[in-house]
């Protein structure tokens, strides 16, 4: 009996020699792989930090409204965070690309997909980025013009601006990543059909007097609400 | 190189064969040339014996000249047109005339608006004898104003670039110069012709060039503007495009501004004198609901350019009634500065930044109303005179700002 457990075991530790032997290449390279992205990404997320430093890319996203630029710690500066960002992408697609290395049936299908869908994810946040960005500049841009026409409801107009923008870039965000299928847009459309139909019924409906004497206003050239009277020039403000 | 020019031409030296007088030909050339025309006979009437040449400044290539044609012209029946090369405007005007009065070698020249002028020429003698003469090398022609009248050239243009370069100059933002030949020639030299042409050519860039290099400036009082200065149909349009070239050449003469202590006279000519004005003040109302809408809509983009002290001093402004509202000066020279320095270092885009001062300004400007209204002419120079005291006594403020923007912030 002894003999042959000990054959058992035997062609057990052999298979699993075998084993080893044939896998223990793609192990070390996939451990190469890791080890090589991990310090490429830290290599990546210095020099983006020395670069975007060097080339006031904190200051643009300052001026461009994307940060207020006040009581912001070193590590939430956009420089700062961009770079944090690259090193986990450079990570992510070492794990994917150690994973297609590995060769197991499972994990390289898995790790295909991974590296065939971070250059969507990439573009994706980049599109959300950038319409973050924009989303804030055109608020404030709007808030200040709305105020300085004297218009009472600004900071509706200007929120309004904004999160449109910002509906649109993650519609735009989502279907080039590709995450719901068709349901992005036909949400985008819905929504902003939504608002276009609520404010022609209730500016038809709730409004119409209030437009009808405004566009009245318009045609005779008279003064707005809170603008001075048709008292001439001598009462305007002599700028220059 | 060295920002003093060279000594001064003496009036007893040999002068040049031409006074030039340029006239910007848009947006109404039949008016420019019908003023030109004017200005020519006016030059001869004025300086007889003197040959003199007018010159319409057009952006519009048709029927116009180059600057190279001119000057081979000897018979001519009228002011001739000479192309900018397709801008238009005073800006693009003053390149081309500085062009052919340094060509000419012409110790004077002038750029001169296209309004109707008196038939007596003396006015035309006032403005250009101190350049000819008298050995100055830049003229700000200056007209009769109401109290109330150029209120952004009384709240901010004048109190800032007197405050910066100590000189007393009333109406920086004339847009008509006179310049000497030497000044002429260092504009000419300039290199931010080529480096910054959305500055270059305006009237405060001249000014602000000519003061930064303690050239001899005179101011000229020649009587009532004879037509209304037109005024602009977006206010922060205005204010932020004014704003833009001041703080741009705040920057850009920083090293020369931080030494200047207090103000000086300018020389002044001919007899300040206040114009007719009309019965009724301008309504304050408004203007105070436009500072009000401006508090609660922007003090969050405020708060990032004006400390808390200064926004809390607006905010005690009392609103109501509208004729009691007042802006103290200090107040309002220390948010002139602290939007200079949020300009300097792109604390938001500039343009945004600029007009979400209109509300502020609004906010000054019935302020001031409430104040001069009541007074007379003199009470009315005297509280000027009080808001200047005010720019030149925060100017180390703005010093201490400008150069540690993060640790001084009180």
């Amino acid at each position: 009996m002894w003999e042959q457990v000990r054959a058992v075991l035997g062609e057990a530790f052999e298979r699993l020699g075998a084993v080893i032997a044939a896998d223990l290449p793609g192990i070390v390279a996939m451990l190469i792989v890791l080890v090589s992205t991990t310090v490429a990404a830290f290599v990546i997320r210095a020099i983006l930090r020395a670069v975007l430093g060097r080339t006031g890319f904190d200051r643009r996203a300052r001026e461009w409204g994307v940060t207020t630029g006040r009581d912001l710690g070193p590590r939430q500066e956009p420089s700062a965070i961009v770079s944090r960002f690259a090193f986990w992408l450079v990570v992510v697609a070492g794990i994917a690309l150690a994973l297609e290395v590995l060769g197991a049936s499972t994990v390289s299908a898995f790790g295909l997909s991974l590296l065939v869908f971070l250059p969507k994810l990439v573009v994706g946040a980049i599109i959300l980025l950038v319409g973050i960005g924009a989303a804030r500049f055109l608020e404030r841009s709007t808030l200040i013009s709305a105020v300085n026409q004297q218009i009472r409801q600004a900071r509706l107009i200007a929120l309004a601006v904004k999160w449109l923008v910002l509906v649109l870039a993650a519609a735009m965000a989502l279907e080039h990543v590709g995450i719901g299928g068709e349901l992005p847009t036909l949400a985008f459309a819905l929504v902003v059909g939504g608002i276009v139909l609520s404010v022609a019924l209730a500016v038809g409906l709730g409004a119409r007097d209030a437009v009808s004497r405004a566009l009245d206003r318009e045609t005779r050239g008279e003064p707005r609400p809170g603008e001075p009277g048709p008292t001439g020039p001598e009462d305007k403000v002599q700028h220059l | 190189m060295s920002l003093v020019l060279e000594p001064s031409s003496r009036p007893s030296e040999p002068s040049g064969p031409d006074v030039v007088v340029g006239v910007p030909a848009e947006p109404d050339r039949m008016a420019a040339t019908e003023a030109a025309i004017a200005l020519e006979t006016g030059l001869k009437e004025a300086f007889p014996g003197r040959p003199a040449l007018a010159v319409v400044l057009t952006g519009d290539p048709s029927g116009a000249a180059t600057p190279e044609t001119v000057l081979a012209l000897v018979e001519r029946d009228h002011p001739p047109a000479i192309y900018t090369g397709g801008h238009t405007g005073p800006q693009a005007a003053l390149p081309t005339l500085l062009e052919i009065a340094v060509a000419r070698d012409a110790p004077a020249c002038a750029l001169l608006q296209p309004l109707p002028r008196p038939s007596d020429p003396r006015w035309l003698r006032a403005l250009l004898e101190p350049v000819l003469t008298g050995g100055f090398d830049l003229v700000v022609p200056s007209y009769a104003r109401g109290r109330l009248d150029g209120v952004l050239v009384t709240g901010i243009v004048y109190p800032l670039t007197r405050a910066l370069f100590g000189q007393r100059l009333r109406q920086p933002l004339g847009r008509e110069l006179v310049l000497s030949r030497r000044l002429a020639r260092h504009l000419l030299a300039d290199t931010e012709w080529r480096t910054d042409p959305a500055h270059a050519g305006e009237d405060l860039w001249c000014v602000t060039k000519a003061l930064a290099r303690e050239v001899r400036i005179a101011q000229v009082f020649i009587g009532p503007r004879p037509r209304p200065a037109p005024q602009p149909s977006d206010v922060s349009q205005a204010l932020a495009g004014v704003l833009d070239t001041l703080f741009h050449e705040m920057e850009v003469h920083a090293h020369y501004w931080q030494r200047v202590i207090g103000s000086q006279v300018v020389a002044t000519f001919g007899e300040e004198r206040l114009a007719e004005e009309p019965a009724n003040a301008p309504a304050v109302a408004p203007l105070v609901d436009a500072f009000a809408l401006g508090w609660r809509d922007l003090r969050p983009l405020w708060s990032s350019v004006l400390p808390p002290h200064t926004l809390l001093a607006l905010q005690r402004i009392p609103r109501a009634p509208p004729e009691a509202f007042r802006m103290p000066d200090a107040i309002w020279a220390r948010v002139l500065y602290d939007f200079a320095v949020a300009w300097r270092f792109k604390l938001m885009e500039r343009r945004q930044l600029l007009r979400s001062l209109t509300p502020i300004y609004l906010g000054w400007v019935a302020s001031y109303v409430n104040e001069v209204g009541p007074l007379g002419p003199d009470a009315a120079d005297e509280r000027v005179e009080r808001l200047c005291s005010a720019f030149e006594d925060e100017k180390r403020y703005l010093i201490s700002r400008w150069r540690w923007p993060d640790r001084f912030n009180p």
